[in-house]
């Protein structure tokens, strides 16, 4: 588990892994996570929107972050957990393989992101931090939701 | 929507159907049923509904059933494994699809998502233009093959 690190100006983020890495989510940005159960497909869809669940009343659209970021695939398991988010008005489950923590990141922990990744991955972040010594690559879910609104 | 909805199974998924978007529905035993004029005795045609959908379908089932869905000229018979049951489609169990998807879908064939009681979202498929497409496509094919023939006959 990575410590938080206080500082006045203190962001809390959601820790979450795929394929390994350790990824951040900003915690206002975070509703709730549950576990995984079996979306409904919709056909006609992209691969990436493996579907639709339903969590209390509210449809929401799943969208699997390994087939956003270009990640092998891999079967869900006792780990497997949604990350429901609510950006401006746009509410979905984000399919990732666990989640960690949530944590609060000082300013000194964050770090731009490096210039050899690639643009089309790139613009899908805000920046990194690193946090004893452990990279953790920060989502821009806004950026994330209009790549997928503009993705037609 | 005031109609009430049919669940339908296909072997891999539940879907709604508005009632009144069907002349009825059809058991399917032999071959010879797949081809029977509909209730107005307007041909048919038939087609998987899971194969239509792009879910890949393999039925299972010995006898199937069809949603007959019709059309001016002739009726479309969409074959599902089951039809489990009727609900009315109360408006507090039915639902747009979230934006973000709307975005997304490449096809006009869904009215929505009905809440069932296991509370699985349950797609509500608009079967007419489903049946219209799949006639528009037959046609273009038909249209297609004949020009082709005509063609090969004609630079014969």
């Amino acid at each position: 588990m990575i410590a938080a690190v206080p500082d006045q100006a203190d962001t809390s983020y959601l820790l979450l892994t795929l394929a390994q890495t350790t990824y951040g989510i900003r915690g206002d940005w975070v509703r709730e996570v549950i576990r995984w159960r079996e979306p409904t497909p919709v056909p006609g869809t992209p691969d990436l929107l493996p579907g639709i669940i339903n969590q209390r009343g509210v449809i929401l659209t799943v969208i699997d972050m390994r087939a956003l970021l270009a990640l092998p695939e891999t079967p869900p398991n006792r780990a497997t957990r949604y990350v429901i988010t609510k950006n401006v008005e746009v509410e979905a489950a984000l399919l990732c393989d666990s989640v960690l923590d949530l944590v609060s990141l000082s300013a000194a922990v964050f770090e731009p992101l490096p210039s050899s990744l690639d643009p089309q991955r790139a613009r899908l972040f805000e920046r990194m931090a690193r946090v004893n010594d452990i990279p953790i690559v920060l989502f821009d879910l806004a950026a994330i939701m209009s790549t997928l609104q503009a993705t037609t | 929507m005031e109609t009430d909805l049919l669940i339908v199974c296909t072997s891999q998924q539940r879907y709604a159907v508005r009632r009144d978007q069907l002349l009825g529905l059809r058991m399917i035993i032999t071959a010879a049923d797949l081809e029977r004029p509909d209730d107005r005795g307007k041909p048919v045609n038939s087609v998987d509904l899971g194969e239509v959908l792009g879910i890949n379908s393999q039925t299972t089932h010995r006898h199937r059933h069809a949603l007959v869905v019709p059309s001016r000229r002739r009726s479309v018979l969409l074959l599902v494994d089951r039809v489990e049951h009727l609900c009315a489609a109360m408006e507090e169990r039915l639902h747009p699809f979230p934006r973000l998807l709307r975005h997304q879908m490449e096809r006009p064939w869904f009215l929505g998502v009905l809440i069932e009681r296991d509370d699985m979202p349950v797609l509500v498929l608009d079967v007419r233009q489903i049946a219209q497409d799949i006639l528009m496509k037959t046609r273009s094919h038909t249209h297609a093959t004949s020009h082709e023939q005509h063609r090969q006959v004609h630079h014969l």
